[in-house]
């Protein structure tokens, strides 16, 4: 695929255009997922502030668990590209 | 109002353990702590099952016979098929999450004083109402439609006085009994106060 932007040398071939929208997918999708989960760890430290209930630590141990799991597959998918 | 409950996902709790509020006041006690009604989870819920299911459609002997994805996805890396797998669980697991969380902390609070509508929309938005008993002019029920009649919830308001924001919480769990509850609280709050001014 010739691509007048790209310096003299270098080309881009249908696998390449592809790999790059893999990358810009997931990592992008990971980021909205890490932005959401960071705001529902908030959010459930101040919703149990407010109304302090018995399940307070069982909401605040699910939100950290969902962040993690999106850091986890982040680093996953980050160690596999780099190894 | 003797019987305490202690189960913290009940969607009607009368004086419930072990709850407190940040904005309670000394003295104060949580007489009812109302939720919408349970079965309101059951869409969501179904949803979220739906959309677990699909990976396992796609990937499956079926999928790869009739939806006709095979070619498509054979352009993709294996890394970022599983990737994109996991981060569709994520994403359920994040709608599962911020359903729960709504129906868990949109609650209408009746302490012995007063009323506290907490109401918690997606993605940023929280608002909190109060009124105080003796701002109260009308407590109604509200109870319409197939579904309510089914499982007995309706809707529970409480009109205030002047331009004080209106109380109100949408199928609610077993709305006339609350509803006499809450009368029974602000007349008790009513005979009171008249008996410390005499």
């Amino acid at each position: 695929m010739n691509i007048p932007i790209l310096p003299q040398g270098f080309s881009l071939d249908m696998a390449d255009v592809i790999r790059i929208l893999e990358h810009v997918f997931v990592v992008g999708f990971l980021l909205i997922l890490l932005l959401f989960a960071v705001q529902k760890v908030q959010q459930v430290r101040l919703l149990n502030r407010f109304l302090n209930t018995t399940f307070a630590p069982v909401w605040a141990i699910t939100t950290w668990v969902f962040l993690l799991a999106i850091i986890m597959l982040g680093v996953w998918y980050a160690l596999v590209y780099i190894l | 109002m003797t019987e305490h409950s202690a189960n913290p996902l009940t969607s009607l709790a009368i004086a419930p353990e072990k709850t407190s509020m940040e904005v309670q006041e000394k003295g104060e006690t949580i007489e009812i702590l109302i939720r919408r009604h349970r079965v309101t989870n059951v869409p969501w819920i179904a949803g979220a099952v739906i959309a677990a299911i699909v990976p396992l459609v796609v990937f499956s002997d079926f999928g790869h016979a009739y939806l006709g994805l095979t070619d498509i996805l054979d352009l993709f890396s294996d890394t970022a098929i599983l990737a994109t797998v996991a981060i569709w669980y994520l994403f359920i697991a994040f709608f599962a999450l911020q359903h729960a969380l709504e129906w868990f902390f949109n609650v209408l609070i009746v302490t012995n004083e007063r009323f506290v509508d907490l109401d918690v929309r997606w993605p940023f938005y929280r608002f909190v109402a109060e009124a105080h008993f003796s701002q109260v002019q009308d407590v109604s029920f509200r109870q319409g439609g197939f579904a309510a009649n089914i499982f007995d919830f309706g809707g529970i308001f409480v009109q205030t006085a002047g331009r004080e924001q209106n109380i109100e919480l949408t199928k609610a769990p077993n709305p006339a009994m609350v509803h006499d509850k809450i009368t029974d609280l602000v007349q008790d709050f009513h005979r009171k106060s008249r008996t410390k001014h005499h």
